[in-house]
């Protein structure tokens, strides 16, 4: 596990894993936060019959070039199952929103995947996430 | 993908509620002046109201939504209970917020004004004097600043001063005094302006407004019956909200200024074999063969835009010969012309360019266009210019500036003051419009015999807000012409106009309803549940929709149900998202629950 920092993201690509069905305004914020980087987001959500702000990718097969990092926006059940599929494609690096349990990160560790926990908009984000990003330690 | 504008209005309903917690603490100052050490109740009751709205928002939506609101009701009451012990102002608020407000739904969902609620609760334990203040000069700027709560909900307000006044009238007691110490504006300015509490219906509301104003006055030193009498018009604003609109009746309400202008904007031609980038700066040229004359019949015409593929410009995309052969068997009555230049949208310039770059080439397809259908009037319908001359025959109509002035239906009203219902198709009834960028496309195809692939849209630059007309071809990758455009950009935004834009796809290409690329950041849309019932999304609806319950039941996931308020008669004009004072992208749900309609 290392820390999260704007470095994370270096390849300027990154797979967006849960992209809001419903274009919530956080989830909207994280993608302009890494489109004002530059950093090009590949949004993936499995939801069927949902209408998005931007191209969401339904199936992982459907991202003509898939990148070798990925912020995971999941809850832990989801987080296990789509981790596996993510090892699979070659991902490389992962920011965590929210933690996992021991038994995945290990399992991370054990593919040389490179994790890390936060919030992307302490890092990419204005006003009051330069605040948590202070508090957090985040450069 | 959602379409959403990319721009806003700047108010929100949290500027709304800074102003109207201004007003109150200007309402506090003579209490204030009379005793200094009540600037402390009111502390501590609006940290209490804060504190009660912050906590139940954070259960209801599980984060931090504005609650502001829940300070105002707290404001409200320490003013009218002014005199009464801060226990039971407590009470008060508390009970106000959760009764009046929380228990119905949160913001913007309850039926009773909270604050009403709470001084009712207060009423039955204590004795609440009134009027609330007794340095009546102290007011003035109070009341000044409350009347501009006027143009939020203008009827009732206004219908209860004019009721209030009618009986102080009556009463003999009209004097600036009586006025200034009965609460006249506050009761007007800031509780019958409510917008969650009093219908925004004109007559209704006034007459209702007139009915509270008359009765709360014959007891003026009571606050008994004024507040049990806002809180039965609340009652009937809530029944007269429920009631489901039949207006057919299109308009253009909105007022939304031009972000670019076609003066200081520049060509960019990328349609040549080797696309020459650099900035045009005189006329661009059209290499083209060109017929002097040409003697078609209507038939003969109509075949010749099939086969070279016109189309409407505008953004429907509608091939035009299939309007032409339409109107060409119309003979009931006489046949009109609307040359569509009104550039409704505050994004685009390129048709005000084609209208003064190609006068003569547009004069010659709208000379064959007359003699083949026999126009009895030909329009050109355009915003403030007053210089362009195509013909004499041409009529200049200018239009309101008005968004969205240049759509099919609103534009028929304006120029030929013909209303038609959503089933009624234009070219049945005679009446052709078409898009200044149609007319030098039927140009093109009639007298250069080209299949035009080419179009003029607005590629614009919102980080300095600029913009250059740029001549594209169909099948360009959208990123790519912004990328030759104004280079090293990142987003690109995309759609038919400033107001109906989507985030542009990498593989996305020019196809025939793009008029308007883009760069900069997402519009802010901050999508917050609490709706304050401006009214605004409905006021500014061309289509006169009842947006607010269309969304209310898209967000309840009954879409089937959103049916009965003629959502399919939605124009996609994106009116509600730019006004929306919660900051919600509404179109993208009306259009959500239009798509299950058809």
């Amino acid at each position: 596990m290392v820390k999260f920092s704007r470095d994370f993201f270096q390849d300027k690509e990154v797979l967006f894993v849960g992209y809001s069905s419903r274009n919530k305004a956080y989830s909207n914020g994280i993608l302009q936060g890494f489109m004002n980087n530059n950093i090009k987001v590949y949004p993936y959500n499995t939801k069927e019959n949902a209408t998005y702000d931007t191209k969401v990718y339904k199936e992982l097969e459907e991202i003509p070039v898939m990148p070798k990092s990925a912020f995971v926006l999941l809850n832990k059940a989801n987080s296990d199952h789509v981790v596996q599929q993510l090892i699979g494609k070659g991902i490389k690096k992962i920011l965590f929103y929210s933690k996992i349990n021991a038994d995945l990160q290990a399992e991370c560790d054990k593919a040389g995947v490179e994790i890390a926990f936060g919030c992307p908009l302490m890092a990419y984000g204005k006003g009051m996430h330069k605040i948590h990003a202070f508090f957090a330690g985040v450069k | 993908m959602n379409t959403f504008p990319l721009i806003r209005t700047r108010g929100s309903n949290e500027h709304i509620m800074a102003t109207l917690f201004v007003v109150l603490i200007l309402y506090h100052l003579p209490i204030w002046a009379e005793n200094p050490a009540n600037i402390f109740r009111l502390v501590l009751l609006v940290a209490t109201g804060l504190a009660v709205d912050a906590i139940a928002n954070l259960l209801r939506y599980k984060r931090m939504w504005c609650c502001v609101s829940g300070g105002i009701t707290a404001a409200i009451i320490s003013l009218l209970c002014n005199g009464v012990p801060l226990e039971a102002q407590f009470l008060g608020v508390v009970v106000a917020l959760i009764l009046g407000k929380h228990l119905w739904g949160g913001t913007g969902n309850n039926i009773f004004n909270p604050a009403m609620v709470g001084v009712l609760i207060i009423l039955l334990g204590w004795n609440v004097p009134y009027p609330f203040v007794n340095n009546h000069y102290l007011l003035i700027p109070a009341i000044i600043l409350c009347i501009t709560f006027l143009f939020i909900r203008p009827y009732a307000g206004l219908g209860f001063i004019a009721g209030a006044i009618v009986m102080l009238i009556i009463g003999r007691d009209f004097t600036l005094v009586n006025v200034l110490s009965s609460g006249l504006f506050f009761w007007a300015c800031i509780v019958m302006t409510d917008t969650v509490t009093i219908t925004r219906e004109r007559w209704k509301g006034l007459v209702l407004g007139v009915i509270v104003g008359m009765v709360a006055f014959l007891y003026p030193k009571d606050i008994r019956y004024i507040v049990i009498l806002v809180l039965s018009a609340n009652l009937i604003s809530y029944f007269l909200n429920t009631r489901i609109r039949n207006e057919h009746t299109i308009h253009g309400n909105l007022k939304i200024p031009k972000v670019f202008h076609y003066d200081e904007c520049q060509f960019v031609d990328l349609t040549k074999e080797k696309p020459n980038n650099e900035v045009i700066k005189e006329e661009p040229n059209n290499e083209v063969t060109e017929l002097d004359n040409v003697d078609l019949s209507s038939e003969e015409l109509i075949m010749l835009l099939k086969r070279n593929e016109v189309y409407g410009m505008g953004g429907a995309a509608f091939p035009t010969d299939q309007k032409l052969a339409a109107l060409n068997s119309y003979t009931e009555g006489d046949k009109f012309l609307i040359i569509n230049a009104v550039e409704c949208d505050p994004g685009l310039v390129h048709d005000d360019f084609i209208l003064h770059k190609y006068p003569d080439e547009l004069r010659k397809a709208i000379e064959i266009l007359k003699e083949n259908f026999e126009f009895k009037t030909i329009y050109l319908a355009l915003k403030n210019n007053y210089n362009i001359k195509l013909g004499e025959d041409i009529h200049l109509h200018n239009v309101n500036n008005r968004y969205p002035a240049g759509a099919e239906k609103l534009l028929i009203r304006e120029v030929l003051t013909i209303d038609l219902n959503k089933h009624q198709i234009p070219v049945q009834r005679g009446i052709l419009v078409l898009n200044i960028q149609t007319i030098y496309a039927i140009y093109k195809a009639v007298f250069c015999n080209e299949s035009d692939n080419t179009r003029f849209i607005t590629v614009a630059n919102r980080k300095d807000a600029t913009a250059k007309i740029v001549k594209v071809r169909l099948g360009m990758k959208v990123h790519e012409v912004l990328e030759s455009v104004y280079p090293g950009e990142s987003h690109c935004f995309v759609g038919g106009g400033m107001m109906q834009a989507h985030l542009g796809d990498e593989q996305e290409v020019v196809d025939r309803r793009v008029n308007f690329i883009t760069n900069g950041a997402f519009p802010k849309f901050k999508e917050s549940p609490q709706c304050s019932h401006c009214g605004n999304c409905v006021s500014n609806c061309p289509a006169s929709l009842q947006v607010n319950k269309i969304v209310k039941l898209v967000d309840q996931g009954k879409l089937h149900d959103t049916i009965k308020y003629r959502v399919d008669e939605c124009i996609e004009c994106a009116c509600c998202s730019y006004s929306c004072l919660a900051g919600r992208n509404l179109s993208s749900k009306v259009k959500e629950a239009k798509l299950v309609s058809h």
